[in-house]
């Protein structure tokens, strides 16, 4: 006769963890897509602080938007089913950009007064320490409009721009595809050719 | 015999290699960095052969013959300082040294342009030319008494008589201005 009782093996009821995660994951999901799309990317975000930064000023934010390879994706998809002949060249235009990046920014309070020079070498110093080389570079009448490429770039597949004006500031990056923007001016050629051509005619 | 061998093959390839380098950095002309003066304009445009050579894509099928001449530049550099007090001095300088250092290096002078009076302006123009025709470098250098200097650098092979069309393709005043014969004026 075994007098020993078997062991208590309490189960773990995973179930109610399976469905919290089902539940939530989501939820998660969804939150982290809204993030991505009101947040900007690092390199966006990092050239927008130091050019705050470079005002000294206080700014608020008016758009924040970034679109990543996806959301170009389904918009070229749902643009796809048209026939439309604008439409499918705004399906071009979308095949132009890979990847998009936009803040706008306006200044909080009364007007300050910053140095143009020192904003646009503190925004070099930064760029170039990840790679990016300014390949335009203009200040007038309290504009300074940047635009900076990656360093010993070919063909244009990043491009990242920023304007400061006296109360506005603008970041703006994006992932190209060049050779649908060629494909686009193609498009653009042949269709003022065309209609070129129809005017003679006519 | 093998160990010898690789040492040699990379000094031929280097020693290959090395006029064409020194040759390119020799046509880019370095302007340095100028000192922006508050409220006045400034522009530094900085065009490296990629971006031309896509800017030719573009034009290729509605202005091939621009776009021919694209092809052919390397390398594009635009400033514009506008003066004041603060800078004028020191950029006129730098005007100076650019344009006695180019002349140093052999480039050739030519156009000259010094308009009398105090609103005059003062234009010179710097080539390298590869042979009779063509230029393989080309510096626009004008200093406009109202308080603004304007220098551009083209490096690439062009045509004499195509500057004005690049001038218009790219933008830049200066060059649209400019008609050069086969066989320049010094």
């Amino acid at each position: 006769m075994n007098a020993s009782t078997p062991p208590l093996i309490r189960r773990r009821r995973i179930w109610p963890w399976v469905l919290g995660a089902v539940i939530i994951a989501p939820v998660l999901m969804v939150a982290a897509v809204a993030y991505s799309f009101v947040g900007l990317d690092s390199e966006t975000a990092t050239l927008r602080r130091h050019l705050m930064q470079a005002t000294g000023a206080e700014w608020d934010t008016k758009v924040q938007l970034s679109l990543g390879r996806v959301s170009f994706a389904t918009l070229r998809g749902a643009l796809s089913f048209s026939t439309q002949d604008e439409i499918a060249e705004a399906w071009l235009a979308l095949k132009g950009i890979k990847r998009a990046s936009v803040g706008v920014y306006e200044l909080r309070g009364a007007a300050k007064a910053w140095s143009q020079a020192e904003l646009m070498h503190a925004a070099d110093a930064v760029m170039q320490r990840h790679g990016w080389d300014r390949i335009v570079g203009v200040m007038d009448d309290g504009d300074t409009v940047m635009i900076y490429m990656p360093a010993k770039t070919g063909e244009p597949r990043e491009v990242c721009v920023a304007v400061v004006s006296k109360r506005e500031l603008v970041v703006v990056s994006a992932g190209l595809n060049p050779e649908a923007l060629v494909q686009l001016a193609k498009r653009h050629s042949t269709r003022s050719s065309h209609a070129m051509f129809a005017a003679l005619g006519r | 015999m093998k160990s010898l061998f690789r040492p040699s093959l990379f000094a031929a390839v280097l020693a290959l290699g090395a006029p064409a380098i020194t040759h390119a950095a020799n046509d880019a002309v370095d302007f340095g960095s100028f000192t922006a003066a508050a409220g006045c304009e400034y522009v530094e445009i900085n065009l490296q052969g990629g971006l031309i050579r896509f800017a030719a894509k573009l034009a290729a099928t509605q202005e091939p013959e621009a776009a021919e001449l694209l092809r052919n530049i390397k390398h594009v550099r635009v400033n514009v300082v506008g003066m004041d007090q603060t800078n004028r001095d020191a950029t006129l300088a730098r005007v100076t040294g650019i344009r006695a250092d180019l002349a140093k290096r052999g480039w050739e002078k030519i156009v000259t342009v010094q308009e009398s009076g105090a609103e005059g302006d003062d234009v010179a123009i710097y080539m390298k030319s590869k042979d009779e025709d063509s230029i393989e470098g080309l510096v626009v250098t004008v200093i406009e008494k109202r308080g603004k200097v304007v220098l551009v650098n083209v490096v690439g092979r062009i045509e004499a008589g195509q500057i004005a069309k690049l001038g218009e393709k790219l933008n830049v005043e200066p060059l649209r201005k400019i008609k050069v014969s086969a066989q320049p004026d010094v």
